[in-house]
């Protein structure tokens, strides 16, 4: 009788035990996510969202909306429009997963330097900025907007520059970079950027450019130091 | 401890020589190699893509795996009457109970390791960091939640006895599980008495499995990779699983066969 009533008696401390560390685990969990990372009485406006909240593959689910937002973006047919709803579908994607800061990065770039429409790239940057305030790197993005939207160029390839240096940047970037060094630098400087893209990029599409506007340039004959560029070719 | 090692082994071979096992790995195998191709899709984001998505087969099949050992022990015990051979023999019922999960819980670890392992190749091959420790970390509480999950499953098969009842309980604590959390976090901004205790109950006897979700914190700069998380995460699950471990050895020490 006693064995058993000391039994029952552990085994009740120890539910209670689990209880009570469940309580802190989740608080931890509670604190250290967004408001909407939880369901709320707003979440069945997005039923997707709402079934990969519920069973814990939203990083999956978000990656899922940035195949859809590619397949748009890519699409020729939306050029037409603008590409209207390509702000909605980086909403979208970060709204499943806040914690995709390429997905601000790129969009935001897309949405200022291709499209010019700098409002919705600063709400995108400012989004992400308040769901991931550690992401220091969304600011060099903020400010290079905010001097593109004013005309100042010598400020916003600053920043530029600055962007390319961390291997996360999105590739658009450093497309968008050359393009600017083609129309402010020497032929010299702009080829031997193409020339170091070329080396260095892990985008394809980055290296077709580069290797079409190393040709370009080149066939133009405006190159000074022709021994330096092909050194820097080969 | 030794005829718990024995059931426990017996178990874990028991689990590579059923043959839906061995494909469920295959499958798991090949979901994880499928990530490296649907990657191709996710340019620019290929990595994460790879890692999302192996995490995501790591859990699933996890928990597959789980749901058909239960299955197949079950359909063992009840219909081909193995347990009645087992329980004739010098073993006392809760050595059985705790050989058997830890027999099952060695069969999960070696299936989470082999995908975790291919999981890291996909990511290198990828051109990312195959030893991040928030991987390994993930993957790792992944086999937690597994094991939290086994518990509760341990327990409704003595309860229940039927295989398909057995299944739907299952299926039904998973999705209870992962979504405590959020009814909890819901019905304390905007429930009233009567829902939030309906809610409590359920929060405090499923097991919670968002508290082992790291997958989808993974690329959150306030993510909880740290060690005072881990104790606690630690310290719940080997509190749960004790209490529904005790709790099923009881039960199954007084049924009759």
């Amino acid at each position: 009788m006693v064995k058993k009533t000391v039994l029952i008696s552990v085994l009740i401390f120890m539910a209670a035990a689990a209880c009570v560390i469940n309580n802190q685990a989740s608080q931890r969990v509670i604190k250290s996510q967004p408001d909407w990372y939880f369901l709320s009485l707003h979440s069945y406006k997005n039923f997707p969202q709402l079934f990969s909240v519920g069973f814990g593959f939203r990083s999956l689910a978000a990656d899922m909306d940035y195949i859809q937002f590619l397949q748009y973006y890519g699409d020729a047919e939306n050029s037409g429009t603008r590409y209207r709803d390509l702000y909605k579908y980086i909403d979208t994607m970060t709204d499943t997963d806040p914690g995709f800061t390429f997905a601000y990065t790129y969009g935001a770039a897309i949405l200022a330097f291709n499209l010019h429409r700098y409002d919705e790239a600063i709400n995108l940057i400012k989004k992400g900025l308040k769901y991931n305030p550690g992401f220091w790197k969304l600011r060099f993005y903020l400010g290079a907007i905010i001097y593109r939207q004013k005309g100042d160029t010598i400020k916003y390839t600053g920043l530029l520059e600055e962007a390319i240096k961390f291997d996360d940047h999105p590739a658009i970037i450093e497309r968008m970079l050359g393009n600017i060094y083609d129309i402010s630098k020497t032929p010299d400087q702009a080829v031997m950027y193409w020339v170091n893209l070329y080396k260095t990029t892990k985008d394809i599409q980055s290296r077709h450019l580069a290797l079409s506007r190393i040709q370009a340039i080149m066939k133009q004959g405006k190159i000074n130091d022709l021994k330096a560029v092909l050194k820097a070719t080969q | 401890m030794r005829r718990i090692a024995a059931v426990a082994e017996y178990i874990f071979k028991q689990s590579f020589r059923n043959k839906i096992l061995n494909v469920l790995i295959l499958f798991a195998v090949f979901a994880i190699g499928f990530s490296l191709a649907i990657s191709e899709l996710a340019r620019e984001a290929e990595v994460k893509m790879v890692v999302d998505f192996g995490l995501f087969a790591i859990s699933l099949f996890a928990f597959l795996t789980i749901v058909l050992s239960m299955t197949v022990q079950l359909f063992e015990e009840t219909e081909l009457k193995t347990l009645t051979l087992i329980i004739v023999k010098p073993i006392k019922r809760y050595e059985y109970i705790l050989g058997k999960y830890l027999g099952m819980m060695m069969t999960v670890l070696m299936n989470i390791l082999i995908m975790l392992v291919i999981l890291m190749l996909i990511v290198k091959f990828r051109g990312g960091e195959p030893w991040d420790i928030k991987l390994i970390e993930a993957s790792m509480y992944s086999f937690l939640s597994v094991a939290i999950l086994a518990s509760a499953a341990m327990f409704l098969s003595v309860v229940t006895t039927s295989v398909p009842g057995c299944i739907i309980f299952l299926i039904s604590i998973y999705a209870m599980g992962h979504l405590t959390i959020h009814l909890k976090n819901l019905a304390d901004k905007t429930g009233g008495a009567v829902v939030k205790a309906a809610v409590d109950l359920i929060y405090y006897v499923v097991p919670n499995l968002e508290l082992f979700n790291m997958k989808d914190k993974i690329n959150s700069s306030q993510a909880l990779f740290d060690l005072n998380y881990l104790g606690l995460v630690l310290g719940y699950t080997s509190l749960y699983i004790i209490v529904m471990l005790v709790l099923t050895s009881i039960i199954f020490s007084r049924k009759e066969f």
